[in-house]
């Protein structure tokens, strides 16, 4: 294992620590040992806190940070676009647009907790396959500035739809607009597995093909001419990539910056393994998002996480920018 | 169709790279059109190792022939095959021995280092040969003492040598290079050169190099291919190409031609004004 993801496995591990000590209730780190060995049918409060809240709020951090680390990294090779991350694909507005339909007309109620979810997966993925199909060319081939445009066409037009549905049913927003600002509590075990599932999938599929596509950083020819199967792995990174972040938006809504920073932040420190630039990525996003998990308790009122990852991602990104400049150039 | 064998005598050769790669290579190209540049259909028989220039005014279509061979250009019909085989036949492990390419912009991340970007090249090895071999090419670009350094820190003809590393590693039987000699001084433009026709000898490659220095073409290459908008690609010797009435034809406009002093090659000067030329400024303040 390099340096570089010792550290982030460290940092991760750290993290999850952080996140069962910190909480509401003052737990000491004892306390959370012995819960945790307690196993999750302990009755005592600190057992409960541990196993039913802390634990799969954690984890829902780190799944939902590999997720977005992973794809933004993989996004970003695809594209050779320094600016790329998970949502350019139509995955967080269409998600958004599916929830907040579902929300505000009261569709599938039947379903309870798994109706917005599903409607968000639902619109997650179709919104990948419109801009897709949209910007797929005859023979099947897939042009990048095409998808590129064709994703920022489609974001806008379903960001308007969305606002559209909100503005329609000011008394139901709410919910959504507590959904759109992205939330990793109130997970159950039975959810997270559900989250899980698809986002480690996805996050194997991108990881799998690391080495395809720091190959496919050389630009696509040069690529090819190395043997990469090049159009085959830009479906299989932006439906891997979908998948993964499209479940996160399904059970976190729209959680922004960790997808863009990490693989910002390892890219100059991977020293020589450049071709693990996933892997690592997904491993700091993970590292990333926890910690702002953990950090957002410290507040009198739990601040949303998306509101932490974009203060703090957001500054820290500014930061880096001005200390090295080339930190989003190519080599033309 | 027009058939090619190199004119000159081929040198002798260092020991072959592996004992499974023969060491003649030939090119089929039948009937090659694409939409853009390269509108005639062109068909050629190339045999090598050699290296063979492409020329060509700006936008006559030598990006889009080389692309076309590459099997990159979506416009393009026809056939390539290469020792006999197909090109659209070929597995994608196949293809990464088969073929390389150098894009005139070559892309790059400033992160990677020397050694990682030769080592992209290195195809059917992994592990610590792999890092031999990177550091191979390296040494033979001038750039093995560098090895640990990025990409980034390099001055631009550095990281035109540098990528030139990693189409070196890879050893392919058809190397395709796109002006990689563009923005060079002439020293570095021939030094360049050098290499590179060295590198064609050494590995037994055909080697296609798109370039518009015509003088380095015609001291350097053993055949050129001439891509004329109006007549579509002609392949020929250099000497049958590079004279008054086809260079008029190909760039509209008369050359100066004149004869290398030592090797006997046709030269490409420039006109000069039309009165000679002027003999300083009249007063120096």
């Amino acid at each position: 294992m390099s340096r570089l993801n010792a550290l982030g496995l460290t940092l991760t591990l750290f993290a999850l620590l952080l996140g069962l000590t910190l909480g509401r209730a003052s737990l000491s780190f004892g306390e959370v040992l012995s819960a945790l060995l307690a196993g999750p049918w302990g009755e005592e409060p600190a057992h409960v806190i541990v196993w039913w809240v802390r634990l799969p709020q954690t984890l829902t951090a780190l799944l939902a940070g590999l997720a977005l680390g992973a794809s933004g990294g993989a996004l970003q090779s695809v594209f050779r676009n320094p600016l790329a991350d998970p949502y350019l694909l139509g995955v967080s507005s269409g998600g958004g647009l599916g929830a907040s339909l579902v929300f505000v007309s009261g569709a599938l109620e039947s379903l309870g907790v798994w109706s917005l979810p599903l409607a968000s997966f639902g619109g997650a993925l179709g919104a990948s396959a419109l801009i897709y199909g949209w910007a797929r060319e005859s023979g099947g081939r897939l042009a990048l500035e095409r998808l590129i445009l064709v994703g920022v066409a489609l974001n806008l037009l379903l960001s308007a739809l969305l606002t559209l549905t909100l503005s329609l049913s000011a008394e139901r927003v709410g919910g959504v607009w507590r959904w759109l600002l992205g939330r990793v509590d109130g997970l159950s075990w039975l959810e997270l597995a559900w989250l899980a599932a698809p986002a480690l999938l996805g996050v194997a599929l991108l990881v799998r093909h690391q080495r395809e596509l720091y190959l496919l950083e050389a630009g696509e020819e040069v690529a090819w001419s190395l043997g990469v199967n090049v159009e085959g792995l830009k479906r299989l990174t932006l439906w891997g990539s979908a998948l993964a972040v499209g479940a996160v938006v399904a059970f976190c809504g729209v959680i922004g910056f960790v997808g863009l920073m990490a693989p910002h932040f390892v890219r100059p420190r991977l020293s020589g393994h450049s071709d693990r630039l996933i892997g690592s990525a997904a491993l700091f996003g993970a590292a990333g998002l926890s910690l702002c998990d953990a950090l957002g308790r410290l507040t009198p009122t739990p601040l949303p996480i998306g509101v932490i990852t974009g203060c703090l991602g957001g500054a820290a990104f500014l930061w880096a920018l001005k200390r090295s400049p080339d930190l989003m150039g190519g080599v033309r | 169709m027009s058939a090619l064998h190199p004119s000159q005598p081929p040198q002798p050769l260092q020991a072959p790279v592996s004992l499974d790669v023969s060491l003649d290579v030939s090119l089929d190209v039948r009937g090659l059109r694409a939409d853009f540049g390269l509108t005639t259909p062109f068909s050629a028989r190339l045999e090598g190792p050699g290296l063979i220039g492409v020329i060509g005014p700006n936008g006559a279509g030598k990006s889009t022939l080389l692309r076309a061979l590459l099997g990159v250009e979506p416009s393009a019909q026809g056939e390539v095959m290469i020792n006999g085989r197909s090109l659209n036949a070929l597995s994608p492990h196949e293809r990464s021995f088969t073929m390389s390419y150098l894009p005139q912009t070559p892309e790059g991340s400033p992160h990677w280092s020397l050694l990682e970007l030769s080592a992209q090249g290195v195809v059917g090895v992994s592990g610590p040969a792999r890092s031999t071999h990177a550091l191979e090419a390296l040494e033979r670009v001038g750039l093995r003492e560098r090895a640990h350094e990025r990409l980034g820190a390099l001055s631009g003809g550095e990281r035109r040598r540098a990528f030139l590393a990693r189409t070196f590693a890879q050893r392919a039987r058809v190397s395709l290079l796109d002006e990689p000699l563009a923005h060079l001084d002439w020293a570095h433009a021939e030094a360049h050169m050098r290499l590179i026709r060295e590198e064609s000898r050494r590995v037994a490659q055909l080697t296609l190099i798109a370039l518009h220095d015509l003088n380095l073409a015609a001291l350097y290459c053993d055949a050129l291919i001439s891509v004329c908008p109006q007549r579509g690609a002609l392949v020929g010797a250099p000497q049958a190409l590079l004279t008054e009435g086809h260079l008029s034809e190909l760039f509209g406009e008369r050359p100066t031609l004149s004869v290398h002093p030592r090797c006997g090659v046709p030269l490409l000067l420039p006109h000069g004004p039309p009165h000679g030329p002027p003999h300083g400024p009249k007063r120096l303040t």
